[in-house]
């Protein structure tokens, strides 16, 4: 067992070096939120002017706040999309199973320009000879989004659903308990972790994408991205970082918040986010 | 229903469209008449095979060239009709970021207070472009390069100009208006222009390059010095390394593409990087020795670091103009109007050359006192000796841009 | 196996969820992908007329465009995307495999969600912010990297640690989802009968987690093939993508039909490989079992 003690602080040595390299860009761009410079990749003294800068520019938190609804939205449409079709898809030996497997992997494979202006020309004349269909506007960079995530969550979800064997879900049902209720009792538990693996990568995905959410806007929506992009010709500003660092304290703040919440009532945190065992 | 006649079209699809399609297939009709001198099918101008719905989405392409063109159809007869009409009530304003002082807008605002006035972004004119092609935008004024202004008006996506509502259009120096890329200034006015440049660090380059064949010879010798920039694009390395070389930019002669890959192809290890978008905040750090610019950046780079020289070249050079356009399918075009006519005085001109950099076509604003120290800038107000040996690159047909693009892809490969 | 039994089992009274779970899907795919995915088709076969006035696009079944992907610029660079897209997900899986196994295995249950958390918040930071912070942290030239004497910003290696950094939660979630749940204790049985770990690894681990492994590289692997941000700012534009070049035919010179052309026979290369790499790994898992 020494072995093995040895293997497990190298691993979490490997994790921990891991995570650094994840947040190694981080701390350069919490440091340079605090940059005098009107460029944020010259550092020439330390201000906090940016900080006050970011929230009188108005048009910075609506694009933040455009962003979060559409990657929010995305993230529960392609989840609940992505893992129905991913429960009839994984164990059938159905021959729709293959056309439309191939169709899931089609989504991620056509390069994302290419579709990017194929659904603008798309959004445009449905909305010119369907009235009923949205015009270009920040629904349409939602419907855009769902198609690749949804493909995601499939690819995930399904994985998950082959690899942990079928005998339970086989016992409800034999026990002759409605599909209803073996997913809620049986399915969902098990597959909560590739369900939030699912959710988490889409929702990332969606609020930091560019190019298919520029050709899918219309005129007036601006996604966070976008305007970061937008910003690029004359300079970014330090203010992108300041936002960015708020983002961040808060999203950290919140996640140490729940996590002292739970440990103080002797909740597993695991658990009670990912639903239970 | 009852008979068909010579403006109805025939094809599979919902009743409720026959319409809408009939429309626009007599519009494709009149534009591509009014261009060609051909006449289409109706079924060819659709580019619908009588496929039913699914290929009404999968030629969706076609039908919206075949808007398009008729939005020129009807642009050219709407252009005379605008005058006298009422203002409307919005304005959508589609342009680079930081290329127009919020000032300007509330001034406008202040002279038409009905108006509500939205400006949006974009990253890069080839997205600009893409996004009007593919349609949808709504977008009342935009601001294409002159490159880009051949493409856009040709296939009708820009509004015919109604001179009688741009009173202010004779502010203008006449060696800015009637341009080789928009005669009689059909589409567009210059908003501002600028010139590819160079610059470099004079505490490493010890020669004083003036020219553009100076500073291709000096990047072998440089390169290994430290960082040598040129600007990602087609027109930027391609067209920059033609007009250097004494060619015509806008050839549609392969042989000039294939002597320019030439010219460039020994050189392409010693340019360091291709990047449009860093470079200035790169250069004002001094960490470009030798590099490629636009005029406006250069004169930031120069004020930003002692260290470097910029140069407006002798000899050939490219220069360039961005233009305010108004998009076919504008649903404010006398707003529009009125918001070109606004920029185009005098004054405000001043306030845009001083929050953008670029030098304005505007006659009567470089009279100003306020224009002394743009005036006395030979980076901005480059002298006409040397203006006169810059070639503006137009792009006048898809081949030139498909010539252009392959001879890039080329040289990129090459490493 | 269980799933042959589910079809050839009961009708009526199949232990398995119903097929129309996966219409809602299929019909907003029908419409919304399917179709765009028309229009491009019918651009590949299209051709660009020799004017901008009017139709820029001459529709019908030609196939000059295909062909003239077949050309060995664009052959080669399709190569060179595809070399370096499998060498970045080779290094993604380096990276990211031991870090989904050590977030599954050794984080104690309480701290895992936490842990995933941490893995994927860095990527709520735009994207263009990120990148621009490793240009800080590579350059030699006054960046972080200069102070231990590398300048590795505009090399290859820069643009390889941008994939590996931008593509790591794509790898490590799927293969988390599909070790976390996974039970040890079959490990540590076969461990207890005297297999060495590498040997438990590799016969209990590996094929459990097969579909994981399988999602996360095939996840990582195609994107990474149209990418060309990474390529353009950390590479300093010296490093041609295929989706550079997309891009530019698309965009730069409005060459939709050709730009279509290049795109599709991207597609159809990548579904070669991704068949062909799913065949395979189907074909091991039978062996396995």
């Amino acid at each position: 067992m020494h072995d093995a003690a040895r293997r497990k602080r190298l691993m979490s040595g490997w994790g921990i070096a891991v995570l650094a390299f994840l947040y190694a860009p981080i701390a350069v761009v919490i440091v340079y939120a605090f940059n005098a410079n009107h460029d944020v990749s010259n550092w020439t003294g330390f201000s906090a002017k940016w900080f006050t800068e970011a929230f009188d520019t108005p048009r910075y938190v609506n694009a933040l706040e455009l962003s979060l609804k559409i990657a929010a939205l995305n993230a529960v449409c392609a989840t609940v999309l992505g893992t129905a079709a991913a429960l009839a898809l994984g164990r059938t030996r159905s021959r729709w199973r293959v056309p439309f497997s191939a169709l899931i992997f089609l989504t991620l494979v056509v390069p994302e320009i290419v579709i990017a202006v194929a659904s603008r020309i798309f959004f445009v004349q449905a909305h010119d000879n369907f009235g009923a269909f949205p015009e270009l506007s920040w629904r349409t960079i939602l419907l855009a989004h769902v198609v690749w995530s949804s493909a995601i969550v499939v690819l995930i979800v399904r994985a998950r659903f082959t690899s942990m064997g079928s005998q339970l879900e086989e016992a409800s049902f034999d026990l002759g308990a409605p599909p209803v209720r073996t997913f809620l009792q049986v399915t969902l538990p098990r597959l909560a972790p590739a369900i939030m693996a699912g959710f988490l990568l889409t929702f990332t995905m969606s609020f930091d994408d560019y190019v298919l959410s520029v050709f899918t806007a219309s005129g007036e929506s601006e996604t966070w991205p976008m305007a970061v992009f937008n910003d690029v010709r004359f300079g970014v500003s330090p203010a992108v970082n300041a936002i960015s660092t708020l983002m961040f304290v808060i999203v950290a703040a919140g996640v140490a918040g729940a996590v002292w919440f739970m440990q103080r009532r002797g909740e597993n945190v695991s658990e009670a986010l990912a639903g239970g065992r | 229903m009852d008979k068909p006649n010579q403006g109805e079209l025939r094809l599979l699809a919902p009743a409720e469209l026959k319409p809408r399609m009939d429309r626009l297939a007599r519009l494709a009709q009149k534009a591509a008449a009014d261009t060609e001198g051909v006449k289409l099918s109706r079924r060819h101008a659709l580019g619908l095979g009588g496929l039913g719905l699914l290929a009404l989405a999968g030629c969706g392409g076609s039908g919206s060239e075949a808007s398009s063109g008729g939005g020129a159809a009807a642009s050219s007869s709407a252009a005379g009709k605008l005058a006298g009409k009422p203002m409307e009530d919005r304005l959508l304003i589609y342009n680079f970021s930081d290329y127009l002082d919020p000032k300007t807008i509330k001034g406008f605002k202040k002279a038409n207070a009905a108006v509500t006035v939205k400006e949006t972004y974009y990253s890069s004119t080839d997205e600009l472009e893409a996004k009007i092609k593919a349609g949808g935008g709504n977008y009342d004024v935009i601001v294409p390069g002159q490159n880009s202004i051949a493409a856009l008006g040709q296939a009708g996506h820009l509004h015919e100009l109604d001179k009688k509502l741009l009173p202010n259009f004779a502010n203008l120096q006449p060696q800015w208006t009637n341009l080789d890329y928009d005669k009689g200034n059909t589409f567009s006015v210059v908003k501002n222009w600028g010139y590819t440049g160079f610059y470099y660090r004079h505490d490493v380059i010890t020669e004083k390059p003036t020219t553009w064949a100076e500073f291709f010879e000096l990047l072998p010798k440089y390169s290994s010095k430290g960082r040598t920039n040129m600007l990602e694009g087609t027109t930027l390395i391609i067209g920059g390394a033609m007009i250097a070389l004494g060619m015509d930019p806008d050839s549609e002669n392969q042989a000039d593409y294939d002597k320019a890959v030439k010219f460039l192809e020994p050189l392409a290890k010693h340019i360091k990087t291709l990047d449009a978008t860093t470079y200035s905040a790169d250069s004002e750090a001094g960490k470009i020795i030798l590099g490629q610019g636009w005029s406006g950046d250069i004169v930031n780079i120069v004020k930003a670091n002692e260290n470097v020289t910029g140069v407006a070249p002798d000899g050939p050079a490219e220069r360039w103009a961005d233009n305010w356009c108004i998009p076919a399918d504008a649903p404010h075009p006398v707003a529009a109007h009125a918001w070109l006519n606004h920029l185009m005085d005098p004054q405000v001109a001043l306030t845009e050359m001083e929050f953008t950099g670029y030098p304005t076509p505007n006659a009567k604003t470089w009279e100003l006192p306020g224009a002394k120290k743009f005036r006395d800038n030979e980076l901005i107000n480059v002298p006409e000796s040397k203006l006169g040996g810059y070639k503006f690159i137009i792009s006048p047909t898809p081949k030139v841009l498909n010539l252009r693009q392959q001879a890039y892809e080329k040289f990129r490969a090459t490493r | 196996m269980s799933a042959r039994r589910a079809v050839k089992g009961q009708r009526g009274f199949a232990p398995r969820y119903p097929a129309w779970l996966a219409s809602p899907l299929l019909g907003y795919y029908l419409l919304l992908f399917v179709a765009p995915l028309a229009i491009l088709v019918t651009f590949a076969f299209a051709r660009q007329s020799d004017s901008f006035a009017g139709d820029q696009i001459v529709y019908g079944f030609y196939t000059e465009q295909i062909s003239a992907v077949f050309d060995s610029l664009y052959l080669n660079v399709i190569g060179q995307t595809l070399l370096i897209a499998a060498g970045g997900t080779l290094a993604t899986v380096a990276v990211g495999f031991p870090l989904a196994y050590w977030m599954a295995r050794h984080v104690s249950s309480r701290r895992k969600t936490i842990v995933l958390l941490l893995v994927i918040i860095p990527f709520w930071t735009s994207f263009l912010i990120r990148t621009f912070a490793w240009k800080l942290i590579l350059d030699g030239n006054g960046g972080i990297a200069g102070f231990f004497g590398l300048d590795i910003l505009y090399t290859w290696k820069a643009v390889l640690i941008g994939l590996v950094y931008g593509y790591l939660p794509l790898f490590v979630l799927p293969v988390y989802a599909s070790l976390e749940r996974m039970d040890w204790s079959l490990v540590d049985g076969a461990k207890d009968l005297g297999a060495t770990p590498w040997k438990a690894f590799k016969e209990i681990t590996l094929p459990l987690t097969r579909p994981g492994l399988l999602s996360g590289t095939l996840l990582v692997f195609i994107p990474m093939c149209g990418e060309y941000v990474i390529p353009q700012m950390l590479g300093g534009g010296r490093f041609l993508f295929v989706g550079n070049v997309i891009q530019g035919q698309f965009i730069g010179a409005s060459n939709w039909p050709f730009g279509s052309a290049l795109s599709l026979v991207l597609m159809v290369v990548l579904a070669v490989f991704v068949v062909l790499y799913v065949v395979s790994a189907l074909k091991e898992e039978q062996y396995g079992a």
